[in-house]
């Protein structure tokens, strides 16, 4: 397994760096990928800082953009890995598959379920490319977390969830609570399964929604559903397809 | 660097909302501000990984950035004053809002500075993956005379097939914290053991939980000894012995070191180090043997045996407690007397406690016949200031 | 043949006080499954419920710990000597 050398050419776009983002980048760039691109317009706050742990008082208090806040915080303990910022708001499946479309690897665990669908909606959209990217879909929400890999043939997020909630019903983790260490360890988990794919290896979160709550984790397998979007797109470079 | 908060509300006005996790209550996790947690790490290889010398990505080695998310994920809880020390030197930065326990690059330097309420963290790769040992003591009382016996011992084992990955790191790091948090919140005690087994083909972990073991034979508290006073008076008056079992289990901190002390015909006193295979135990079967040479010791019976071969009498069984006191536990009841009949009825047992690397206190325990329990010597407790460390080299 | 199984104090009362007995056997589970036909109780006092060799007994196969080796699969003859012996062990 030449695991190191396949990573260090490897690209993983990090959409949202907040409480799973910022365990996501640091996996990443702990285990050798070669490029994060890390998405996310907010700034630091002093309230992001008991779960979104590689920011510092200082950042907070300069409000600082996060993604040159984390860039920083990795490329001091991980100098070869290149760093991307992109201080923006990304605006639908379009504009993060442009993002997307160079990386071999996603990983969303920002608040906004409307990124979710996107993220969902832009790796559908490179099914069809020479080298579909595979993505890991992360939430956390009080002591419990999932995630979900969608990968270049298979279910799709929209398999398991048919649409964004209406924005009224989300309740973030800005008015619902999350408990610190939960959120760094669905991040990392989250993270790990990407990693494992990347390097070939086999990983439970392959087509399946990975649940973790009261310490234990469970795998839900989700099949293609019968009227989601995902049917049409027939897998280019794979003879796999979907079951029915 | 600002002080750690105590006063829920002003936790409140601080980080707003998002610390309202159902289940937990804001004044617990305020009170975490007086807790201390040290992290050491152990079973690491010269280039910083236990297994073999394959190359490993630019940066820290996986077992300091697992202690760095465990301990990053504890100051984002609340905790209000960590430490860390790591044997390969490199620092890491001090996370935000807590009293950094800094004393040295050196873990026995830096666990003094910490007083009970007290969590040591001892992060290790292993062959299948890392283990880490939780040891909580939770009161001051006792502390420095070594008696406290109320310390919470749990093993965590991440178990991947193969020594702790790159991509497991923070993963292993940040599963340790919640834990350790869970348990102060009054979420979830720490169970005896938690074990995580990642199957090869890249399935769900397994889990297994072990709760607290019974059986065994009772422990009377130190405080009410009621043997008379003699082995351990006996020893201290023989330097060499004793000064040699001091400075044995000093060197083999944080883990557990034991050994034994053999009588023979002329009455002359031997004390004979033995190796903690503990460890070796574990490496095999973290399954049966789930705890390490971090809290546990398990002698090397053949070399007892191939030393009482000689004719020696077998008068005491020693080992040592890091970070904990000179108590007689649960365990060290269960392994010595497993169906309650003790294995070596003639047999005392010392245990020594070890605190910052540095012995503080000595029991001397035997079976008690009629109590049917574990009693101890009286004159068992805090060494006599002659006995710290420089001056019973000095009396040999 | 014969394989020599040396028995520790504590389980003496169970083989009449003696110290070694002499069972057959190609594997150490065989030579124990051997001992509890000899001296029945034997078995469930170095084995237990899972069919491993009870937490604080260890068994060795010469001079080795069976857990380290095939456990109760370790083959075995004539020049092995089975020593069955209670751990010393503990901890905090």
């Amino acid at each position: 397994m030449t695991s190191t050398r396949t990573l260090a050419s490897s690209s993983v776009v990090i959409v949202g760096c907040g409480g799973l983002g910022v365990p996501a980048a640091w996996t990443c760039a702990a285990a050798g990928v070669g490029r994060l691109i890390l998405c996310d317009d907010d700034a630091v706050e002093v309230s992001n800082l008991h779960r979104q742990v590689l920011y510092s008082e200082s950042d907070a208090a300069a409000s600082r953009a996060k993604v040159v806040a984390l860039a920083d915080a990795l490329q001091r303990r991980f100098p070869h890995v290149e760093l991307v910022p992109v201080a923006r708001r990304l605006v639908g499946s379009d504009d993060l598959r442009a993002l997307v479309a160079g990386a071999d690897g996603l990983l969303e665990g920002s608040d906004d379920p409307c990124l979710k669908f996107a993220a969902c909606d832009a790796l559908l959209a490179l099914r069809g490319a020479e080298r579909p990217p595979v993505g890991v879909i992360a939430a956390a929400i009080g002591r419990r977390g999932q995630y979900f890999g969608q990968l270049a043939t298979g279910a799709c997020f929209r398999c398991l969830f048919e649409a964004p909630p209406p924005a009224a019903a989300v309740a973030g983790c800005r008015v619902a609570g999350i408990l610190g260490p939960v959120a760094l360890e669905v991040g990392a988990f989250a993270a790990r399964s990407l990693i494992r794919l990347l390097k070939g290896q086999p990983d439970a979160v392959a087509g399946a929604l990975m649940r973790l709550q009261s310490g234990r984790l469970d795998r839900v397998a989700v099949t293609v559903a019968a009227d989601c979007p995902c049917r049409a797109l027939e897998p280019r470079h794979s003879g796999v397809h979907p079951r029915p | 660097m600002s002080a750690p908060a105590h006063d829920p509300a002003q936790l409140l006005e601080r980080f707003g909302r998002q610390l309202l996790v159902p289940g937990v209550e804001l004044a617990r996790q305020a009170a975490l501000a007086s807790r201390a947690v040290v992290v050491t790490l152990g079973g690491i290889g010269p280039n910083g990984q236990a297994g073999g010398p394959d190359a490993l990505p630019e940066g820290a080695p996986p077992i300091a950035t697992a202690a760095e998310a465990c301990l990053r994920a504890l100051a984002g809880a609340g905790y209000g004053r960590l430490g860390f020390a790591s044997p390969l030197g490199q620092p890491i930065e001090a996370p935000a809002g807590v009293e950094w326990l800094k004393d040295a690059g050196n873990a026995a330097s830096l666990a003094r500075t910490a007083t009970p309420p007290l969590a040591h963290v001892h992060l290790a790769v292993r062959p299948y993956g890392a283990s880490a040992d939780v040891l909580i003591t939770e009161s001051k009382d006792g502390w420095e005379a070594g008696e406290a016996h109320d310390a919470t011992v749990s093993t965590v084992v991440f178990d991947a097939g193969a020594p702790l990955a790159a991509e497991d790191a923070v993963a292993f790091g940040a599963l340790v914290a919640r834990l350790l948090t869970e348990h102060d919140l009054g979420l979830e005690a720490l169970p005896a053991s938690l074990q995580l087994r990642w199957p090869e083909d890249g399935g769900a972990p397994e889990v297994s939980r072990r709760a607290p073991t019974e059986g065994g034979a009772e422990v009377a508290p130190l405080a009410k000894a009621t043997l008379a006073p003699g082995l351990l008076a006996e020893l201290q008056a023989t330097p060499t012995v004793f000064g040699a079992i001091l400075d044995h289990v000093e060197r083999e901190w944080p883990d557990e070191a034991c050994g034994f002390v053999l009588r023979h015909d002329d009455g002359r006193l031997e004390a004979v180090a033995s190796r903690n295979l503990q460890d070796r135990y574990h490496g095999v079967d973290p399954v049966s043997s789930w705890r390490t040479s971090r809290t546990a010791f398990q002698l090397d019976a053949r070399l007892l045996q191939r030393r009482l071969d000689e004719g020696a009498e077998l008068a005491v069984i020693y080992h040592s407690h890091s970070e904990a006191g000179a108590y007689f536990s649960a365990e060290d009841a269960r392994a010595a007397a497993p169906d309650g009949e003790p294995t070596h009825p003639a047999t005392r047992h010392l245990v020594v406690s070890v605190l910052g690397g540095v012995a503080k206190a000595a029991a001397m325990f035997a079976f008690d016949g009629e109590a049917r329990c574990f009693a101890a010597e009286r004159g068992s407790g805090t060494l006599p200031a002659g006995w710290r460390r420089g001056s019973h080299g000095a009396a040999r | 043949m014969a394989i020599r199984i040396k028995i520790p104090t504590p389980l003496r009362k169970m083989t009449a006080g003696k110290d070694v007995v002499e069972v057959e056997g190609n594997n150490v589970g065989d030579a124990l499954r051997a001992l509890e036909a000899q001296h029945p109780g034997m078995w469930t006092k170095i084995i237990d419920d899972a069919g491993k060799v009870r937490r604080f007994i260890n068994v060795y196969a010469g001079d080795e710990d069976i857990r380290f080796l095939e456990g109760l699969g370790t083959p075995v003859d004539a020049r092995t000597e089975i020593s069955i012996i209670p751990a010393i062990a503990g901890g905090a």
